[in-house]
């Protein structure tokens, strides 16, 4: 993962992603001899040293309320700064790097919404960091910002079931409560700990939005003619993701800046200030489409229509695009598996544990029809697993189980035994697999054994076997499937539609109830 | 594929087969009845062909297998003979590898008995399918704990009398148990409390798997031979595993309580399979509960045939999970009945 380039990418979750930014050649100070009413002033650039990324998927959309997953990366957060910290020359005591939290939004909508879109959300993972040393600003930022966006039960129900606050507290105290839970335990950051060191009210320097100025990524004209002509925006919204994001940079220790002279309108103000540090094609770099290739930061350095963001983050970890990747886990008669706790691999790191989304078995009796550990119903997004990669990995080795009875979100997950020589011993889950992420979408013909793979079929040494078992399984619900053992183009066609939707048929045995 | 994006994938674990309580089953069941159709086509083979019901049976134990007719049937005051031995009999050249290989008193109790019972499975699946049965067929489980209460027989091995199935039915067994009637008392032999489950170390006499020797032919000399203080067995293997075996074999003709006969009765295979399941729910009830780790343990190597009458040999390794071939069965429960404690 690390490039010299793009420096280092320390974390990479779901939610985010943390780096370090490659090191920067500082040029030797070159100072001339003054007379005693002159003197020299030599300032250090403004580098950033690290980065942090809040990702779309731990805000609701079109909002600002982040999701209590934030806690998993602001814990990153922590971790980062620590490691980029410094001990002071003179007290011995550690500097820590100062931030600075810039907002994004995606192409969508105007440059004016979004800039205040943008701002929000900056304004509101600065007002996360900052509740546990000063409460009272970082509710009224939240106060603010819940006003504006007509924060509701949705949001309160969140934040009630994260803090166990009941039915009836005070916005100011369920703000509260709900922000300083997002921070690990050791960590506090004060204004003070930011770029201008709170020196301007309204932040200028410390959180800014930058609007819809700098897309990590831009669709093609034809993907894009794609999404417009489809009534339903959800494909866009998704593609879109990768554009809205809360970037948090880490600047040298010791770095301030007075926010006079700060580049940036504060998170608050109009879309001018930002213009005028447009490159002079700026409109062309943030807006031009290819005709059927995307155009992304990453590949070309040329679509953010901010210089001065450009300066900063043109070779950030950060702003490298990831892919999400999602695992949908099954048992072996192809029930899908909410809540499974798992044991996630990739190539080269350690095993992490996780849970598969959805909601815990339901305790024995409580829910006719469905028996703790299988799911009949349930919804498409239940039973995932979700991680990022900065680059597709091959295969990913996951291990899982069914959950148990009685499991709920404070179940310990199964113990991981460091027990290499005999893994299959000490780990303890129940299914295993390396499931393979890369395959090539492009041959069909290829793509098929590594999908037949992926969707449990693979009892029989030979593929042909393999494939009339599929075949056998999908007739009913493919009418044009004969059983002959071939990869033919029906075939092949289902074989891609069942994998692509995560929706394998059932398997004989699926009507017994297996008891976990 | 290029980065940015979402990619979506299943993972769907390769099938298993669903090994069922018996007890949830009905009598006219595909996988009970052809359970007893494919004991009837294995009946029909020589003793000398690996396939067959005797020579099954002859791999736990035999008496005397080099040894004269008379030696090895069946005389007044001896349990461990052949009730069917013959003159007719031809015995195979390969019994002195393969028979009379069972493990009791030694940690390899239980992995043995999966290896066994794994065999057994594929032989009788592969019966089934010929005659016709399900392609999914698994071998059954005897949970003790029925739909009537706890302590009889299914019913589908009773007397052809009391609603059982020829195929699966033997006389010499506790006549309560034949009859449907309770026979075998809940706590002293049943286990009902599940004390079996409660230890938390595999290795060891009185432990949950058995003390750390090999042995050969039923309770045979220890290899090497140990020192005292190592005799003894897993607390699952004397109780509820020894005392149910005695409880349907009670004298004077009980198959059950024999380790040569034993086998010859379809009850020992559904009885050995819930003892493998209640291997199952001990590793998974608490995550400190833990196979051993020793390469003595995990890589012994034990001689079997497998469906093919090729070779069948296996290590515990490559049976402790069952979900994963060539083994691909598990059991519809494997719920932890002392509830975590």
């Amino acid at each position: 993962m690390a490039g010299d380039q793009k420096g280092v990418v320390h974390t990479l979750s779901d939610g985010g992603v943390t780096g370090t930014h490659p090191d920067v050649e500082t040029r030797p100070l070159l100072v001339a001899p003054a007379t005693g009413s002159e003197f020299n002033t030599a300032l250090l650039g403004l580098i950033p040293v690290a980065c942090w990324k809040v990702e779309d998927t731990r805000f609701a959309f079109a909002s600002s309320f982040v999701t209590p997953d934030l806690a998993k990366e602001i814990q990153a957060l922590a971790d980062l700064r620590k490691a980029h910290s410094a001990p002071d020359p003179a007290t011995r005591s550690p500097l820590f790097p100062p931030l600075s939290v810039f907002g994004h939004a995606d192409p969508v909508g105007t440059d004016d919404t979004n800039k205040a879109l943008s701002g929000r959300r900056a304004t509101a993972i600065y007002a996360v960091l900052i509740s546990k040393a000063e409460p009272d600003t970082a509710v009224g930022l939240w106060k603010q910002i819940a006003a504006t966006e007509n924060w509701g039960v949705n949001q309160r129900q969140t934040m009630q079931r994260s803090t166990g606050l009941p039915d009836g507290t005070p916005d100011s105290d369920l703000f509260k409560a709900y922000m300083q839970a997002l921070n690990p335990a050791d960590f506090q950051l004060t204004k003070q700990d930011f770029l201008a060191q709170g020196a301007d009210a309204k932040g200028k320097g410390d959180f800014q939005g930058c609007s819809e100025f700098n897309p990590a990524l831009i669709f093609s004209k034809k993907a894009n003619d794609d999404f417009e002509k489809s009534k339903d925006k959800t494909a866009r919204n998704a593609a879109n993701s990768l554009n809205r994001r809360v970037m948090v940079l880490l600047f040298r220790t010791g770095s301030k800046i007075d926010p006079a002279k700060w580049p940036c309108p504060r998170a608050t103000e109009s879309v001018a200030g930002c213009k005028k540090r447009f490159w002079s094609d700026g409109e062309t770099r943030r807006s031009k489409r290819l005709p059927d290739k995307d155009r992304k930061f990453d590949d070309t350095k040329d679509t953010f229509a901010c210089r001065f963001y450009q300066r900063l983050l043109t070779n950030s970890p950060c702003e490298a695009l990831s892919t999400i990747v999602k695992i949908r886990l099954f048992d072996p008669q192809a029930r899908p598996l909410p809540f499974a706790p798992c044991l996630i691999t990739e190539q080269g790191q350690k095993p992490r544990p996780d849970r598969a989304s959805g909601a815990p078995p339901s305790p024995p009796g409580t829910a006719p029809g469905s028996p703790p550990g299988s799911s009949s119903a349930g919804s498409k997004d239940d039973a995932i697993i979700t991680f990022r990669v900065q680059r597709l990995p091959a295969t990913v080795n996951v291990r899982w189980s069914r959950p148990k009875a009685g499991e709920g979100p404070k179940s310990p997950l199964p113990q991981v035994f460091a027990d290499k020589e005999n893994e299959e011993n000490g780990y303890k889950y129940e299914f295993d697999m390396n499931v393979t992420i890369d395959i090539p979408e492009a041959d069909s013909q290829a793509a098929s054994p590594p999908r037949l793979k992926n969707l449990g079929y693979v009892q029989f040494p030979n593929d042909a076997d393999n494939v009339r078992t599929f075949q056998n399984d999908s007739k009913a619900r493919f009418g044009d499937i004969v059983e002959d053992g071939t990869l033919n183009p029906p075939t092949i066609e289902a074989i891609k539609t069942t994998h692509a939707n995560c929706d394998p048929v059932l398997k004989p045995g699926s009507q017994i109830v297996v008891k976990r | 594929m290029t980065n940015g994006g979402v990619v979506l994938r299943p993972a769907v674990p390769p099938p298993v087969r669903i090994r069922q309580n018996i007890n949830n089953l009905p009598t006219n069941d595909p996988i009970v009845v052809f359970y007893g159709r494919a004991i009837e086509a294995m009946k029909a083979k020589p003793i000398s062909d690996p396939l067959s019901w005797r020579y099954q049976a002859a791999i736990h134990d035999y008496p005397f297998p080099d040894g004269t007719l008379q030696q090895r049937q069946i005389i007044p005051g001896s349990q461990n003979r052949d009730p069917f031995a013959s003159n007719s009999d031809s015995l195979p050249a390969d019994r002195g590898t393969f028979w009379r290989q069972c493990q009791h008193g030694t940690w390899f109790f239980l992995p043995w008995h999966r290896i066994y019972l794994h065999h057994f499975e594929k032989i009788v699946m592969d019966q089934v399918a010929l005659l016709g049965g399900p392609k999914n067929w698994a071998l059954p489980y005897w949970d003790w704990k029925g739909p009537e209460g706890v302590g009889r027989l299914p019913t589908a091995l009773r007397d052809p009398k009391r609603g059982g199935l020829a195929s699966l039915f033997v006389k010499e067994r506790d006549d309560d148990a034949n009859n449907g009637n309770v026979f075998a008392d809940p706590d002293v032999e049943v286990d009902i409390n599940f004390n079996c489950l409660k230890p938390s170390t595999f290795m060891g006499n009185g432990q949950f798997g058995g003390p750390a020797v090999r042995r050969h032919g039923g309770l045979g000399p220890p290899e090497p031979p140990i020192p005292p203080a190592l005799n003894g067995a897993g607390v699952l293997e004397g109780t509820p595993h020894g005392a149910m075996h005695v409880a349907v074999g009670r004298p004077p003709v009980g198959w059950m309580r024999s380790f040569v006969k034993a086998p010859l009765d379809p009850i020992f295979w559904l009885h050995h399979c819930n003892i493998d399941r209640l291997w199952e729910v001990w590793i998974q009830r608490k995550g400190t509960n833990q196979n051993p780790d020793d390469k003595a343990w995990l890589d012994a190597s034990f001689p079997f045939h497998d469906r093919t009458r090729g070779n069948g040999d296996m290590t515990p390794r490559q049976v402790l999970n069952t979900r994963k071939a060539p083994l691909s069965y598990e059991y519809d429960e494997a719920t932890d009945p002392l509830g975590g404690a």
